[in-house]
């Protein structure tokens, strides 16, 4: 049995073919990439690797140049593809890893295996490509979450405030992941719900999943999606009276409910997900609340921590009663809320939340098990003209 | 976006072979990749073991492939058949007011005088019939020869049951013809043969 090195090469003259077959014409979707979703990274990494162990300058930086411009061209070209996107997310972080686990840098050494030592680059120093590289992932990373909120947008002031899924008899339990399929319709298809909600989330969790995309970043990504929701919900509400009623407040706690339990199905407890719902979860309380005696007022200026004041007090005056028998809310009971609010420290308190708000993405190092040397290149990939060293 | 089935991937396996399509092997490679991360054993091993599974589904993505693309291949072609046929059909039916002929089937022009237009059984009946009549008229010819040369005597003279089947006319009967034991009349005579 041969010993390999866990190398690819090739000629000089294949260079372009090899990008055309693994990057510009590769699909998201095949038996190869569906089993071993960030094989093109390594593969890429392996003819990196040969080339820095060739000592060849100028094939190297050939190379990387055109794998970044490659990837670049296919992100530009399907921009709006889902599947696409996430597929070389994963894979550009993948490759990031591998640079710098390979690298040479103490830091990124630490959980090598001694054979892992052996195969770190032996020439050059590629720490300027790899920052490029990452600014391409973070730019990855952006446009597929604005494909995610286009998709989210027309969906969640339906789901989250409109549908009244309490007053019905049959129980309306959403589920999560019911269908692979992006259909975001119910049965009674007139209007969305917060099964559609659901539904888009499980798809994109799971489109996701089927690429490897490394779950850190996966759920920096459900956290930006929960935060659009909430933001979306909440301004939507600033707007309207008709959704500032107690049987809103319910509904919207009850809607929130529902996206912590899809978080806990997920195994997503922990991305601070439910963090960035607090805003439109204390004006839900905010909603249901009594609103009128001092005691209530100071509890609003104490409980609404994620509300400023400016938003409280348009709730307040929203508010709209369901009946006649209920009570508005004063204006001297606002006052009073108003004054308990005073000590707050606020920069410029704006009534909208800036729902085009953006987490910093980041990608932490995460080294691999991966040995390179028993990588093989299957036969459906069509780079028979790479050689395994 | 797809809008696939409302299967989840591991469903796939309860699949009928000949319903594959090609999505089908591509779940196939996503669940058993997954089930591999999950054995631990020498890095070599799984390693080997996973390049030859991938090998081995790619081979059956180009079946199911080949299989699909033939089989609506075969599709089309029986469709575009059915369709000609239907085409020449109707031609032919334009022309010969609308019949179609089966294998075993004939067409009757009904303006034709010399048409068929009788069953066999009706034949039969027929030229049985004919047949009857034919001998009646053979025994009734030879009796009428007999009355003209003068052996039998009289026209009005009793007549002989005449068997079909005894052999003809011998002395004995003729002596007993004077005998009219058991006389009848002429006509009934003459038509009453015994039948075989």
């Amino acid at each position: 049995p041969k010993e390999y090195l866990g190398m690819l090469e090739y000629k000089r003259e294949h260079e372009a073919k090899l990008i055309q077959n693994i990057i510009l014409d590769l699909k998201p979707k095949g038996v190869v990439v569906n089993m071993m979703p960030t094989l093109p990274a390594y593969i890429l990494f392996m003819c990196v690797r040969h080339a820095d162990y060739l000592n060849d300058d100028s094939k190297l930086k050939s190379l990387m140049n055109s794998i970044i411009s490659g990837v670049k061209k296919v992100i530009m070209t399907y921009n709006k593809d889902l599947d696409l996107l996430s597929f070389w997310l994963s894979n550009t972080y993948q490759l990031l890893n591998c640079l710098k686990q390979y690298s040479g840098e103490e830091e990124f050494m630490k959980n090598n295996t001694p054979r892992q030592m052996k195969n770190c680059l032996q020439n050059f120093d590629l720490s300027e490509h790899r920052q490029i590289i990452s600014d391409l992932a973070i730019h990855i990373y952006h446009q597929f979450i604005s494909v995610m909120e286009r998709a989210l947008t027309p969906i969640i002031v339906p789901g989250m405030l409109e549908h009244e899924s309490l007053q019905g008899i049959s129980s309306m339990k959403p589920t999560g992941l019911r269908k692979r399929s992006n259909s975001v319709y119910e049965e009674d298809s007139e209007s969305y719900t917060i099964s559609s909600i659901l539904q888009q989330l499980s798809h994109f969790h799971s489109t996701m999943t089927q690429h490897g995309v490394e779950q850190g970043l996966s759920k920096q990504v459900i956290k930006q999606a929960f935060f659009i929701i909430g933001a979306a919900t909440l301004n939507n509400m600033m707007l309207r009276k008709d959704m500032c009623s107690c049987r809103k407040g319910m509904q919207i706690r009850c809607n929130i409910s529902y996206l912590e339990e899809w978080l806990k199905e997920n195994d997503l407890l922990n991305t601070n997900a439910m963090d960035t719902l607090q805003p439109l979860s204390q004006a839900a309380w905010l909603l249901q609340v009594n609103k009128s005696t001092d005691e209530d007022a100071r509890e609003i200026s104490e409980k609404c921590t994620e509300l400023n004041s400016v938003q409280i007090v348009k709730i307040l005056n929203s508010y709209t009663p369901i009946d006649d028998f209920e009570k508005r809310v004063t204006p001297t009971f606002v006052k009073k809320v108003q004054s308990f609010l005073q000590d707050r420290l606020e920069g410029s308190a704006q009534l909208m939340v800036d729902a085009d708000y953006r987490f910093q993405v980041t990608f932490p190092f995460c080294p691999s098990s991966q040995a390179l040397e028993l990588l093989q290149v299957p036969l459906s990939l069509h780079l028979g003209f790479l050689t395994r060293i | 976006m797809e809008f696939g089935e409302e299967t989840s991937p591991a469903l796939v396996f309860d699949k009928d072979a000949f319903d594959l399509t090609v999505e089908d092997v591509y779940d196939i490679s996503y669940v058993i990749g997954r089930d591999l991360l999950k054995i631990s054993g020498s890095g070599e091993e799984v390693s080997d073991l996973q390049f030859r599974i991938v090998r081995v589904l790619e081979m059956f993505e180009t079946l199911v492939n080949k299989y699909n693309l033939s089989l609506e291949e075969l599709r089309m072609e029986r469709d575009n058949l059915k369709g000609e046929l239907q085409k020449v059909l109707s031609e032919q039916g334009a022309s010969r007011e609308g019949t179609t002929v089966g294998p075993n089937q004939l067409v009757v022009d009904l303006t034709d005088p010399n048409r068929p237009r009788f069953t066999m059984q009706e034949l039969k009946e027929v030229l049985q019939e004919r047949n009857q009549l034919k001998a009646q008229l053979m025994v009734a010819q030879e009796e009428l020869q007999l009355y003209k040369s003068g052996i039998l005597p009289n026209a009005e003279a009793a007549m002989v049951e005449v068997d079909l089947d005894t052999p003809p006319a011998s002395q004995d009967s003729l002596g007993n013809l004077t005998d009219a034991k058991e006389e009848r009349s002429t006509i009934g005579k003459m038509f009453s043969f015994r039948r075989k």
